[in-house]
């Protein structure tokens, strides 16, 4: 097989490949960009935003565990402002579609964040309701499906710019809170993000992290990550971004056909800077080799 | 700073947990200023992710190889020295900053703790042309090393040890106090555990004397991306958090809060 179509139609827009670089790894593309052509992402989501300048978590802010990475950065980031003066403009010289992800502390902060990013050139909005190493915000939205309903909602009344829900895992039933994004109006589900974990050093009976818990992510989430995107796949009907702990094009493979429309790629980008673009070569082998003429005929196939 | 893989010409244990390996690298050996790192993988199936940022201790430009020393921590830096010749290993390097002294600067001290001894070697080839004192401090006698190699770049190498059992008996940083006192010197160049680091700035500050140091810290990504290893570096009102792969190792260390 000559040409493999490797394109998937995400969010009205068809992107070149489903591999999205994740929030958080990669920063706003330019460390990576020395080691790849981000051009040939799929999109590129950067490093989560606050309205303010945050300067993140005390170290050590990383650590390794059985085939995982527990990280407790928290959101160090330049604030919104900063953002869209400084870096935006650099980033959008890239034909790469960019996805803003955010934070906030309270439903109004994250309705700031979005009024400012109205007539940027963005591609979507990602609303990190998940991350589990700040204070105030973050996962404590994206755990209740009332908060997750209310903040979907509000935001989306506040901008047209499509809307994608980053979910937390750490939840009993993460149906239920896809279902509150879907019935607010995102126009996507990201998931998962990492899962709350810590490390103890039982010589010094010290936690490793600075923030004492993290987040757990890599390969050792990947079933658990799969698991709730097959899950959330049958109950709702807008696309999904798959990921956790995808570290080659067969787990890439493996989201799509249960039910992501895209696929992010996170710990990886730490491992290798050029994770992204092996990753997609990868997935078009796995095509290649298994008689699939489009990677997009191989969402939602699990067979069972 | 490239992504690149490079082969094992060497690797020996030279002491008690300590290893010597030396790699085939044009682009390392050239590129290398003292103080930089490789950010080394492990091999592919030990279940570990995260790569080792590990200092540049020498580089051999007519051989075009670089030296790394590793001492063995855990299972990660045990995964690395079990390397053999001809192996290939898969790093991105040189990362990070250096130790940057301006050609007016003559009379250098080096300052090393334990394996932070290895990219002042680096320092020491590199800054040959100047009045080099090199202090080393060791745990112990079986963990001495490169001593000779320090002796070949130095005005004047010397050592301590915990326990006595090698030249001074104690604090290396009590011998930087002592050789302060007694002669000019223009900068401190330091690396080694954070304790000594906090010491010799405290000297230095006290002396008015230039330092830099090289820290360490866990690490994610090594480029700059992922804002994993940080580190607490003095603002105007405060404080704030810089990434030890990007914006150091090296720092100055009046910048420097030495408080976690």
């Amino acid at each position: 097989m000559n040409s493999i179509d490797m394109s998937v139609d995400f969010l009205g827009r068809k992107l070149v490949n489903p591999i999205v670089a994740a929030s958080g790894t990669f920063s706003f593309g330019m460390e990576h960009s020395e080691f790849m052509d981000i051009e040939q992402l799929g999109a590129l989501t950067v490093k989560g935003i606050t309205v303010d300048e945050k300067i993140g978590n005390p170290p050590p802010r990383i650590t390794e565990t059985p085939s995982g990475v527990l990280n407790s950065i928290g959101l160090q980031n330049p604030g919104i402002d900063y953002f869209i003066d400084n870096i935006l403009p650099r980033l959008s010289q890239y034909s790469v579609p960019v996805i803003i992800n955010i934070s906030g502390e309270s439903v109004q902060e994250y309705c700031q964040i979005v009024r400012k990013l109205e007539n940027q050139p963005i591609f979507a909005i990602e609303l990190n309701i998940s991350c589990p190493n700040v204070d105030k915000g973050g996962i404590e939205f994206g755990t209740s499906s009332q908060s997750i309903y209310n903040l979907v909602k509000t935001v989306r009344k506040a901008t047209d710019i499509p809307l994608i829900v980053k979910l937390s895992p750490n939840v009993t039933d993460i149906c239920e809170m896809a279902i509150s994004c879907e019935q607010a109006g995102a126009d996507a589900i990201c998931l998962i993000n990492t899962l709350k974990g810590m490390a103890i050093d039982a010589k010094t009976r010290r936690p490793i992290l600075g923030n004492i818990v993290g987040g757990l992510s890599g390969p050792a989430i990947k079933p658990v990550a799969l698991r709730m995107v097959w899950e959330v796949s049958r109950r709702v009907e807008i696309p999904l971004i798959g990921m956790g702990g995808v570290m080659d094009g067969q787990d890439a493979a493996e989201f799509m056909i249960a039910g992501a429309t895209a696929v992010g790629v996170g710990t990886a980008n730490l491992v290798h800077p050029y994770a992204c673009e092996n990753i997609s070569l990868q997935l078009k082998d796995f095509c290649r080799e298994n008689n699939i003429s489009c990677v997009s005929s191989l969402i939602g196939t699990l067979k069972y | 700073m490239k992504a690149i893989k490079c082969k094992v010409i060497s690797n020996e244990q030279i002491e008690k947990n300590i290893y010597k390996m030396v790699f085939r690298s044009d682009y390392i050996s050239t590129e290398a200023r003292p103080g930089q790192f490789a950010h080394i993988k492990l091999c592919q199936h030990s279940g570990l992710l995260l790569r080792r940022p590990i200092s540049i201790a020498s580089v051999d430009l007519n051989r075009q190889s670089f030296t790394i020393y590793i001492q063995i921590k855990g299972q990660g830096t045990e995964i690395l020295c079990s390397s053999v010749k001809g192996d290939y290993m898969d790093m991105i390097g040189p990362c990070g900053s250096y130790f940057n002294v301006s050609e007016d600067i003559k009379d250098i001290i080096l300052i090393g703790g334990g394996i932070g001894i290895a990219p002042l070697l680096l320092a020491a080839q590199h800054f040959k042309d100047r009045n080099i004192t090199s202090l080393l401090g060791y745990r112990d006698g079986g963990q001495v090393f490169s001593v000779y190699e320090f002796e070949k770049f130095s005005k004047q190498v010397l050592i301590s040890t915990d326990d006595a059992s090698v030249g001074y008996g104690g604090k290396i940083t009590d011998v930087l106090i002592d050789i302060l006192r007694s002669g000019k010197y223009d900068c401190v160049l330091g690396c080694g555990p954070y304790p000594m680091l906090k010491t010799v700035k405290d000297i230095c500050q006290q002396n008015d004397i230039l330092c830099q140091v090289s820290l360490e810290q866990n690490m994610g990504c090594g480029i700059g991306a992922c804002m994993g290893c940080a580190c607490k570096i003095k603002t105007d009102g405060g404080y704030t958090y810089k990434r030890v792969c990007k914006d150091g190792p090296v720092f100055y260390a009046d910048e420097v809060i030495f408080d976690e």
